[in-house]
């Protein structure tokens, strides 16, 4: 190859490679830029929309919002949801518009695209929501102006609304408009906008769980809310919110709408019961269980799945037998014609003549607020809630009905309130697990089986302790409420009690110290508050004897 | 001669050519690798967007921010003129001066009349004025969209 | 001011005589140079030139940090004016310049350039390939995705298994004892400063080396000779055009993936490095972690000292030239390996 050869092909090649810079050129100004800040995507028929709506005057930032949503950046846009026909419930001509749109886009518009979900959903118990106001039986009716439920119980109720379309739910009411962004449905303050309070103090319990505690200290937690579960097989988290157990999906379960299909306890009734069949899309309650430990599961290792739930399952119906305890009094009153309440006989928790008696309002409160809290707090590692907010409040309401029925002059509750022994607070059947989730229970201070009952019980009684309780939960199991694995670990554990119930060991030094400890609490205590004496007293003293001596 | 002559001449072009060539290839790259550097100089087109009616709009200016754009309504009569309100001089926000009918920079003293002119002080160009558009009552002004710079992680 | 005072004004603020300078332009070169595949080595060269151009460019917007890295690749590629067409040459340009390294190898072993007295230039040559395959690897861990991470994860595993030193080796690797921010900041740091280091002075000595030896003569009979300059210059120059225009329509037409970002909790069904290690890797992936590695480490060295092995072998077979016949050997069986693992498996 000669020079001028050469040079000639470099000259082509340059004007080669020009032609190909120019390419590139033209290729940047149309290149297709996948993954930048999607532009929102306007039909012609929504453009009309889109510009009113972004004058400042008229809510501009609902089209921010959807401007930064997934549906803008898929040409989901105003009409796509709000179209409307002439005669529809919502027909609405926006002043000034040329199109007419839906007022209020239903679950049957959010079902063109996303059908699965609002079926789940409108089979739920969500989606159930709304029957409270169909219900003649109605229990706050009675107390409440239909005004105050307005702001009230609709807020949260209204997630089951139902609608002229036959279409069911509301589906903003957790995918906020107009972003619809996955990340707020699955916040756990959006499910505590209901969930909260001292009915059921869902997100209460999760924040003092600690699932909600691991998961508030990291707060790159709540920027990963909105993952793409196509994309992953476990959580992006290291401890769930809400949706990561009742709705996200699991390796081997997938996502759900229909938040019962994953719960073994119907637990916000007055009664606990093992879910039927009519809830959680046909599945019996072993089903829905094993649902909700595959969640579990991405975390905790199947002995404790089983242990902590063995131990909330028999929290959970303890509280049946407190709150049958309740209406047996209740009922004896009636009887006694002490409260004449129409229709509060037998376990009906509910009263159509109203609460218009103390008892009556004190067993509604035990069930719909002390009653759940308990049994929500003990499943979901509520410790405070499953306590003090549950069974020290179910108690003291229990005492408060027997209280109400000896003053009221019903015999056995006099002789009840009269007798001194400490083992009269437990009126009712129990249930018990030897050890506990956590391991092998080591009271320190357990110096025998007999010693472990005395603590439990306040005094020297029941010997036979573990066989009666045995046989309590075996009477569950017969009944069906307990699953035979459950029956299985239940007996694996009694029969291991002595080791489940922890050892029996020589008490630590530091016990001797807090002794101690205690001793000079209780001595600083005289001293300090028992021994002084103070020279005056206060004014009532002086208003009843000095003043009027002088 | 001649011949030689001939020679040199196709050689001189041929040089040139290789050299052009060369120039051309080396330019060309570096234009797009300037832009590559540069990439707020990619303004993003502007934007139409509905600010409000004559009727609402008063006398007086009118502060707004859309989409981290600043800018400030001006009424006169039947007329609105739309300015950014980002002074001239070094990029403090403007106020307005009801009495004095002006703006006024509180940084370094910089005023402008209604006009957006820079009457007094450092400015050294009268305020931006986006495009106003009326249709019947309704104001449209186009405003530039906001710069993204950098990842958003 | 005449141009004699201009000329002297010159020559004495900067006192270099230019004719002494232009002497090594006019070397004459072999005729055979005139043809590309017996020129290989310049292709790598400019390919550096071009590698190192736009990876100055990609360090304007790239963030050596997870999970920004990821981020900001995606920025140049999506975003930034052209950064895609940049970007898109950084990467087929190291793809490139792998294999033209290799093929220049593959060439200087079959001529058998590489004997005496050039051993010593075979030597730095397969340093300068190790840089290359370090670069490479380097690089492509940048991006912080699956690939990215993965491939990092099990190539420094690999060193796990280096009898004694290998922990040592491992966290040195990786700044800690997993792959973190820590080691996506040090391959950074190698990428873009240890690696380029190396390299350059490897290749002032390759050069240089280069030149004092002259280049290697294909026939001694054939004594035709072309001037490097301009004919060999304009042949880099037409090399250089239509690297880029290949690299350009690559970019264009195969834009550089960006994958999924990585996730550590996660290892991904199908996960591969990039090509120019399917043979390693194949090999790996037959043989026990220790054979594996002692298996490749001794390649490794016989072929860093093969000029040694190839005087011994001639002192053994002196009739034979045993050393095309093992070079096409493993060529091929390298190449098999490749394809094996690109295609079959």
């Amino acid at each position: 190859m000669n020079l001028t050869i050469k040079r000639i092909l470099v000259i082509i090649l340059a004007i080669l490679f020009a032609v190909s810079l120019v390419i590139v050129q033209y290729w940047e100004i149309t290149k297709q830029r996948p993954g930048a800040t999607p532009e929102a995507v306007v039909s012609a028929e929504s453009q009309e929309c889109v510009s009113c709506h972004e004058d400042v005057d008229k809510t501009p930032n609902l089209v921010v919002a959807w401007r930064s949503s997934k549906h803008a950046a898929q040409g989901v846009d105003c009409l796509s949801c709000h179209q409307v026909e002439e005669g529809d419930w919502d027909y609405f001509l926006c002043p000034g518009a040329t199109t007419p749109v839906a007022s209020h886009p239903t679950p049957k518009d959010c079902a063109e695209c996303h059908e699965q979900q609002v079926n789940e959903f409108a089979g739920s118990k969500h989606g159930a929501t709304a029957m409270i106001f169909m219900s003649r039986s109605f229990d706050r009716n009675v107390l409440e102006p239909t005004l105050t439920t307005k702001h009230g119980c609709q807020e949260c109720h209204n997630i089951g609304h139902m609608w002229p379309d036959q279409s069911v739910g509301e589906c903003d009411a957790c995918h906020a408009k107009h972003t619809f962004d996955v990340g707020i449905a699955r916040n756990p303050y959006t499910c505590g906008e209901c969930h909260i309070g001292p009915d059921h103090p869902h997100i209460e319990i999760w924040l003092e769980s600690k699932h909600g505690n691991v998961f508030t200290s990291f707060p790159e937690n709540w920027e990963k809310l909105s993952y793409n579960e196509d994309e992953l097989e476990v959580v992006p988290f290291n401890a769930p919110t809400c949706t990561t157990c009742h709705m996200d999906a699991a390796p081997g379960l997938p996502a759900t709408h229909d938040v019962g299909s994953r719960l073994a306890w119907e637990t916000q009734s007055p009664f606990t019961i093992r879910t039927t069949e009519a809830w959680g899309g046909g599945l019996s309650w072993e089903e829905k269980r094993a649902n909700m430990k595959r969640t579990c599961f991405q975390c905790h290792s199947p002995n404790f799945v089983e242990r902590y739930l063995l131990v909330g399952d028999l929290s959970a119906v303890q509280y049946n037998e407190i709150f049958k305890e309740a209406k047996r009094w209740l009922n004896a009153m009636n009887e006694a014609g002490i409260i004449l309440t129409p229709g509060f006989e037998g376990l009906a928790p509910f009263t159509v003549a109203g609460y218009d008696e103390e008892p009556e309002q004190v067993s509604y409160h035990m069930w719909h607020h002390e009653g759940r809290r308990y049994r929500h707090g003990a499943l979901m590692m509520g410790a405070d809630y499953t306590q003090w907010h549950g069974i020290w409040d179910l108690q003291h309401d229990l005492i408060e009905i027997i209280r109400y029925a000896a003053e009221a002059g019903l015999p056995e509750a006099e002789a009840w309130m009269t007798s001194g022994d400490p083992a009269k607070f437990w009126l009712y059947p129990f249930y018990d697990v030897p050890g506990s989730a956590w391991g092998i229970d080591t009271i320190a201070y357990r110096k025998s089986d007999e010693h472990t009952t005395k603590i439990l019980m306040n005094r020297d009684v029941m010997p036979d302790y573990w066989d009666r309780v045995y046989a309590n939960v075996q009477a569950l199991y017969n009944q069906g409420v307990l699953s035979d694995d459950q029956w299985d670990l239940y007996q694996e554990l009694w029969e291991n009690r002595d080791v489940e119930n922890g050892q029996v060991f020589p008490l630590p030094p530091d016990f001797q110290v807090h002794a101690e400890g205690l001793a000079a609490d209780k001595e600083a205590t005289g001293r300090q508050v028992g021994e002084l004496k103070l020279p005056y007293g206060g004014a009532w003293e002086w208003a009843t004897g000095e003043a009027n001596a002088q | 001669m001649e011949e030689r002559g001939m020679m040199g001449r196709r050689d001189f072009l041929l040089n040139l050519g290789v050299i052009g060539g060369i120039v051309v290839a080396a330019g060309g790259s570096l234009i797009h690798a300037l832009r590559f550097l540069l990439p707020g100089m990619a303004r993003p087109a502007e934007r139409r967007i509905r600010v409000g009616t004559l009727t609402s709009l008063s006398e007086e200016a009118l502060f707004r921010t859309i989409g981290g754009v600043p800018f400030v309504l001006v009424r006169r009569g039947e007329t609105v003129r739309a300015f950014s309100s980002t002074c001239t001089h070094l990029g403090c926000q403007v106020k307005w001066l009801p009495q004095e009918e002006k703006f006024f920079c509180p940084c370094h003293l910089g005023y402008f009349d209604a006009n957006g002119v820079n009457v007094a002080g450092p400015p050294p160009r009268p305020l931006d004025e986006y495009k106003v558009e009326m249709e019947g009552n309704n104001i449209y002004i186009f405003l530039p969209l906001p710069e993204q710079g950098g990842i958003e992680a | 001011m005449t141009a004699n005072e201009r000329k002297s004004f010159w020559s004495e603020r900067l006192p270099i005589d230019w004719e002494l300078l232009q002497h090594p332009l006019r070397e004459p070169v072999p005729y055979h140079m005139n043809f590309w595949w017996f020129a290989l080595g310049g292709t790598p060269l400019i390919l550096l030139g071009i590698q190192v151009a736009t990876g100055i460019l990609l360090t304007f917007y790239y963030v050596p940090s997870p999970p920004e890295a990821y981020e900001s690749i995606r920025y140049i590629q999506n975003v930034v004016p052209f950064g895609w067409w940049i970007r898109g040459i950084h990467h087929w340009g190291a793809t490139l310049m792998i294999l033209t390294v290799w093929l220049h190898m593959l060439r200087v072993f079959i001529t058998g350039a590489y004997r005496r007295p050039r051993e010593f230039n075979w030597l730095i040559g397969v340093g300068l390939l190790f840089a290359t395959l370090a670069f490479g690897f380097t690089g492509y861990s940048l991006i912080y995705n699956q690939l990215s991470y993965w491939a990092t994860t099990v190539g420094t595993n690999i060193f796990k298994d280096v009898p004694v030193v290998g922990p040592l080796i491992l966290s040195f690797l990786r700044g800690g004892l997993d792959v973190t921010a820590n080691t996506l900041t040090r391959f950074f740091s190698v990428h873009i400063g240890v690696l380029p280091t190396v390299m350059v002075i490897l290749l002032a000595v390759h050069v240089l080396l280069l030149r004092v030896h002259g280049v290697s003569e294909l026939d001694p009979k054939d004594t035709r000779r072309i001037v490097f300059f301009p004919d060999h210059v304009l042949t880099e120059i037409i090399v250089g055009f239509y690297l880029m225009l290949i690299l350009t329509s690559l970019a264009i037409l195969f834009p550089p993936p960006l994958g999924e970002l990585a996730n550590p909790a996660s290892t991904p069904l199908h996960i591969k490095p990039e090509w120019y290690f399917y043979p390693v890797y194949r090999w790996l992936r037959l043989v026990p972690g220790t054979v594996g590695l002692v298996g490749a480490g001794l390649f490794l060295l016989v072929l860093t000292f093969w000029p040694a092995a190839d005087g011994l072998l001639e002192r053994w077979f002196p009739k034979r030239d045993l050393s095309v016949v093992l070079g096409s050997l493993v060529a091929v069986t390298v190449a098999a390996a490749m394809v094996w693992e690109a295609f079959v498996v």
